[in-house]
């Protein structure tokens, strides 16, 4: 499925904007590079069909410059499923199993840029999922916070939570 | 909603991809109640967002897809089922602290809260008390609404509800002279007036009123529901709205026109309410109430003789027999899980049959015997080691209690605890 998705990229990629193929609607990712969509797709992108209504349809060349090139070929590739009404339980575990924990974060900011809220509601419980069994300090290191607690508080509130610390995987540092 | 308090801590410069706060926020409610407490101890403002009532409410919408049904067994273990796949997944056991609620029993369930009733006997006076305990955040709530009452021969009949306008819980005793609701709110006892209970039934909690069976019209006696001296007409249903605390009458079905030779029954089956009584002793039927108001809407739902369903019934042919209950639907609609109510303990063990209009699966009956047999023989495999009580704060108390826990949530809770699978 990766392959097909770059080789798709490929054939689309750097193809300057042509007026006069109006029918579709091209996205600019923020290295540069140009996905043409039917219009269908971009109605799917909340934020991206906002600007096309704005616009009266008379502009179709949407760049987003939040997005790479990396991720706006899996975003794309749900919205055509979603459009299709095929977005099943298999769809989304293949779909998933493709990305790493960098890129589920990287597609949740692009899903909530270009606000598709079922992508949202999806890329919520799969980051839930990871995470879940997770410990403490693996969460703060792949949300990058800071912890505020002073030794003690935090040794209190732990004290007070314990029966929540039994089942914790082992961090795995190459993870990430 | 509410966001994290904005952090200076964060640290947008690493590696990793930066997600903002509120962006953390709209993921955080999609975690497990396990995982979300001990995240509390990831930074300051987790532990008091995860901690707020708004988060609380949000997280109980989010988790609140299909209601649960909760079983309870007599050596104090509770068994909870997620309707959605109750043949493939095994049941969630968890026992209930019995050092703590050695004279408790079950009366509900309501937004993943338990509702527990103690009695003590002191000089043919018995006393009455509640707790509300929630298995998946483990607090549990001290004694509550006392209640004395001297007339052994009444006895009470309680159902836990919630409130939604004032966002607090009732219970509804039902005793053979009045109506009383209890708010645990105010911790008061009020009593509705005017309002006469006459040989009611099992009483159910559905949508924000309760609902039970009365006999109008007739002065019994004594406790035993008797077909020959009623007529079909006198078969009221009576709902109390726990909002208002205003009572409704509802008509039973049309075609109910004859008195079953055993009281009929109130259940709840897909937010449905459902009567379900005899019919001729050889017929089992269950009406469904599709909408609930001034015309209420009956359908009947299922009509199945007892051969079909396979029940094997005492060749006395007793009451005790013919006192099904449906409990749940499966998630096709095609299965509805049954049990005899007359005797308590064979609810888990024995009495559990299930009836289809199609050929029941016998491999799922199976499945589900045992797993139910396992949580009958399940005392205290599973200690609560230390469980916050209630301490007068109501609001602090009640955002603790809220939900929390539903379906999937109490899974975590009891992962070491169920140790078959139920697909072997």
């Amino acid at each position: 499925m990766a392959e097909e998705v770059s080789s798709q990229m490929n054939s689309l990629s750097i193809s300057e904007t042509n007026p006069s193929s109006s029918a579709t609607i091209s996205l600019v990712s923020g290295d540069d590079i140009v996905f043409k969509v039917e219009p269908t797709i971009a109605k799917e992108m909340e934020t991206v069909q906002s600007f096309i209504d704005e616009t009266d349809g008379k502009i179709t060349t949407i760049p987003l410059p939040n997005i790479s090139s990396h991720d706006l070929p899996y975003v794309i590739e749900y919205c055509e499923k979603s459009i299709a009404g095929k977005i099943t339980k298999e769809f989304e575990a293949e779909f998933v199993k493709k990305l790493n924990n960098e890129e589920v974060k990287e597609l949740f900011l692009a899903a909530n840029y270009l606000n598709i809220k079922k992508l949202l509601d999806f890329l919520s419980q799969v980051i839930a999922d990871r995470i879940a069994n997770k410990s403490v300090e693996y969460v703060r290191r792949y949300f990058g916070i800071e912890n505020d607690f002073t030794p003690e508080e935090e040794a209190k509130l732990r004290e007070e939570l314990a029966w929540t610390f039994t089942g914790v995987d082992p961090d795995d540092e190459d993870e990430n | 909603m509410s966001l994290l308090t904005p952090s200076h801590s964060r640290n947008a410069s690493t590696s990793t991809t930066f997600v903002p706060d509120e962006l953390i926020t709209e993921m955080l409610p999609y975690l497990t109640v396990k995982a979300l407490i001990r995240f509390r101890c990831v930074c300051k403002s987790w532990n008091s967002f995860i901690s707020d009532p708004t988060f609380v409410k949000l997280h109980l919408h989010r988790s609140s897809q299909k209601a649960n049904f909760t079983l309870v067994s007599f050596n104090g273990s509770v068994v909870s089922f997620t309707s959605l796949r109750m043949f493939e997944n095994p049941p969630i056991v968890s026992t209930l602290p019995t050092y703590q609620l050695r004279d408790e029993e079950l009366v509900g369930s309501c937004n993943g809260l338990l509702c527990l009733v103690g009695r003590s006997y002191v000089d043919g006076n018995t006393e009455m008390w509640f707790r509300f305990w929630n298995p998946a955040t483990r607090i549990i709530s001290q004694r509550l609404g006392l209640l004395h009452n001297n007339n052994v021969v009444f006895s009470f009949h309680f159902t836990f509800g919630y409130c939604k306008s004032t966002n607090t819980y009732k219970v509804v005793a039902l005793t053979r002279t009045n109506v009383r609701v209890f708010t645990l709110q105010d911790n008061t006892w009020r009593d509705i007036p005017n309002c006469y209970v006459t040989c009611s039934s099992s009483a159910v909690y559905m949508s924000g009123s309760v609902f039970w069976l009365e006999i109008t019209n007739i002065y019994v006696t004594d406790y035993e529901y008797d077909y020959k001296i009623i007529t079909p007409k006198q078969i009221a249903i009576i709902s109390i709205d726990l909002d208002s605390e205003i009572l409704y009458g509802h008509h039973p079905p049309e075609d109910f026109n004859e008195v079953p030779f055993v009281a009929p029954n109130l259940s709840v089956l897909e937010d449905c309410l459902c009567l379900s009584h005899d019919s001729k002793r050889t017929h089992f039927v269950i009406w469904q109430m599709k909408e609930c108001g001034v015309d209420d809407c009956w359908t009947q739902f299922l009509k199945i003789s007892y051969h079909n369903l396979q029940l094997q019934l005492n060749y006395r042919f007793s009451v005790e027999d013919f006192r099904l209950l449906p409990l749940c639907l499966s998630e096709k609609n095609d299965t509805v899980l049954l049990t005899n109510i007359f005797i308590e303990v064979e609810i888990l063990g024995y009495g559990s049959v299930l009836a289809s209009s199609k050929r029941p699966d016998q491999r799922k009956i199976e499945n589900l015997k045992k797993f139910l047999r396992m949580t009958d023989s399940s005392s205290n495999k599973f200690m609560q080691p230390t469980i916050p009580k209630f301490d007068g704060f109501y609001e602090y108390w009640a955002k603790l209690m809220e939900n929390f826990l539903r379906s999937k949530e109490m899974w975590n809770l009891v992962e070491d605890e169920v140790t078959a699978s139920p697909q072997n």
